[in-house]
């Protein structure tokens, strides 16, 4: 009745797995991208270089000329020329060979990313002045910026596509087909409650309307009796009798229904039962009712089941009633319960020495209000072993009996 | 003794019959009041309706009480006598049909003071009563009635 949270489970795990899934396809765009970004970035820098380089030696191959000839304004004019028409140069300077500052061009940039360079000006190894450049890449890192948040949309648009996906196909392939069945399942127990509410509404009635007639029944005919005894013969004394008893018997076997509709409907709780233990207590109870009886039990200690303890003490109290029953007319009865080891199945058993059956009928054994025996030999209903088979049965256990008439019978079940 | 009354709520006219048939048969003279329903139970006991005019102080020795019923089932009525000062302490014998499990727990926690199954052997019935009789309207000694102004 309550396996739902298995499901629940199954489904929340299916979540786990895909969330799992993604964070790692997450994890690894994320290094992919890195690395990408990171290669990008050095390339831009080797560029950087290489352009402010090839700057300063192209400067430095036309400055040779004049500052041999010692045209210093020329070589002012172009330094200025070269820092004005490169706005991404911070600061531009001519040192002499002896550290003196020459000239000197610089502007504000406020960028971190910032570059410098030195060419030295050398004309037959002979070192004619010193350049010094510093450039400002921020406008190649905003490349880089732009590029990696593309590149971070891209990889989660990607996580995000393939996650649904994943998502569609996991509903269709395994969660649906479970949340079908969930939903079946308890389709079928809301039924089930339903029917069960019903048959017992059925069975509350059953035993109200149809005992209290029969109480009518019995009770004027106890009061015809007793009121008109005298203008009643044997006879009709006898027929009374009959009446009255035939009140009695209805009674028990509404009672017996009651019981077996009950056993077969309540719900199996499973334990631990000690089985000798309560077959030790019901032959107790047996002896209680009939002291005069000489009966010897063997009951074997130690037998234990998992299963329903009061449904396992029902099935104890109809096997062991029943041998007390039928060995009620014979000189030495003797009933026993124990356990019997077949293929390492454990097989309970009760036997008795009584009047056993024959065994021609023993499929019609279990059958409701099939009995084996007259009333007026053995008493009873004939619903007491249907009641065992049925619980024997919702324990997912067999039972059966072996029997010769007058020689006893005996019962094995599992469970 | 004579002039203690027993309530007997019970609609089944058979069982009614029967009912007074087994007191009377085992001594028990008292008066017998037969309410046919819930309802004309709780009228008696707070004297409403049919019976406007009766003293509701004058409470029952003993109630015998039916589960169901017309109108308002036996534990209903069981519920409103506990629920109600005047009477939360008048013996209630539940006298019913049923043996279901429900209907004894639910007897018992409403206060129920015993809960007796009628068992379709007369004999075993009338013995009940007798016994039921003995009990409650000879040993047992009530709760000290209310002084009368």
């Amino acid at each position: 009745m309550n396996d739902h949270p298995g499901h629940k489970r199954e489904i929340f795990s299916y979540r786990r797995v895909i969330a799992a899934m993604l964070a790692v396809l997450l994890l690894i765009l994320a290094l992919v991208n890195f690395t990408l970004l990171k290669q990008q970035r050095r390339a831009h820098l080797a560029q950087t270089e290489t352009q402010i380089s090839y700057q300063l030696a192209a400067a430095a191959a036309f400055l040779t000329e004049p500052l041999l000839k010692y045209r210093f304004a020329d070589v002012e004019e172009f330094l200025r020329l070269l820092f004005t028409t490169h706005e991404d140069v911070l600061l531009l300077e001519a040192h002499s060979p002896s550290g003196h500052l020459l000239s000197r061009f610089s502007r504000e940039g406020g960028s971190p990313f910032v570059i410098s360079r030195r060419q030295e000006v050398l004309y037959q190894g002979r070192h004619l002045l010193t350049l010094s450049m510093q450039k400002d890449y921020a406008q190649t890192e905003a490349i880089l910026i732009e590029m990696r948040n593309r590149l971070l949309a891209v990889s989660i648009m990607i996580t995000a596509v393939l996650g649904l996906m994943l998502w569609v196909v996991f509903r269709r392939l395994a969660i649906e087909p479970l949340e079908q069945e969930i939903s079946r399942r308890r389709r079928a127990e809301q039924e089930m409650a339903a029917t069960n509410r019903e048959l017992d509404a059925f069975a509350y009635s059953i035993s109200h309307d149809l005992r209290a007639p029969l109480r009518g029944i019995d009770g004027f005919s106890l009061a015809l009796q007793e009121d008109y005894e005298e203008k009643l013969d044997a006879e009709g004394k006898d027929y009374i009798r009959r009446i009255r008893s035939g009140c009695v018997r209805m009674g028990l076997l509404i009672d017996d229904m009651l019981q077996l509709s009950r056993l077969s409907r309540s719900e199996i709780k499973r334990g631990r039962v000690d089985l000798s233990a309560l077959a030790g207590e019901i032959t107790a109870e047996l002896r209680k009712s009939a002291p005069e009886r000489q009966v010897l039990f063997n009951i074997e200690p130690g037998v234990t089941v998992e299963a329903d303890p009061v449904l396992l003490r029902a099935v104890l109290e109809n096997l062991l009633s029943n041998a007390w029953k039928f060995t009620a007319k014979i000189t030495t009865p003797e009933i026993s319960f124990g356990r019997i080891m077949e293929d390492g199945e454990q097989i309970c058993f009760v036997r008795d020495n009584g009047a056993g059956f024959d065994m021609t009928y023993a499929d019609k054994l279990f059958t409701p209000f099939q009995r084996l025996h007259t009333v007026r030999e053995f008493e009873g209903t004939g619903i007491g072993l249907a009641t065992v088979q049925r619980i024997i049965h919702r324990h997912g256990g067999r039972i059966w009996a072996e029997s010769q008439v007058n020689k006893g019978a005996v019962f094995y079940f599992t469970v | 003794m004579k002039n203690k009354i027993i309530l007997l709520v019970e609609d089944n006219q058979d069982d009614e019959i029967l009912t007074i048939r087994a007191l009377s048969k085992n001594n028990i003279l008292n008066r017998v009041v037969v309410a046919r329903d819930g309802a004309e139970a709780l009228d008696y006991l707070f004297g409403r309706g049919d019976y406007a005019d009766r003293d509701p102080t004058d409470l029952p020795e003993l109630v015998l009480l039916d589960i169901n019923l017309p109108k308002l089932s036996g534990l209903e009525v069981l519920k409103q006598i506990r629920n109600d000062p005047r009477t939360r302490l008048l013996p209630v014998v539940m006298l019913t049909t049923s043996n279901e499990e429900r209907d004894r727990l639910g007897s018992y926690q409403l206060g129920a003071n015993s809960f007796i199954r009628k068992p379709v052997d007369f004999s075993q019935f009338s013995e009940a009563i007798r016994q039921l009789g003995v009990y409650w309207l000879v040993l047992n000694q009530g709760p000290p009635h209310e002084q009368k102004n």
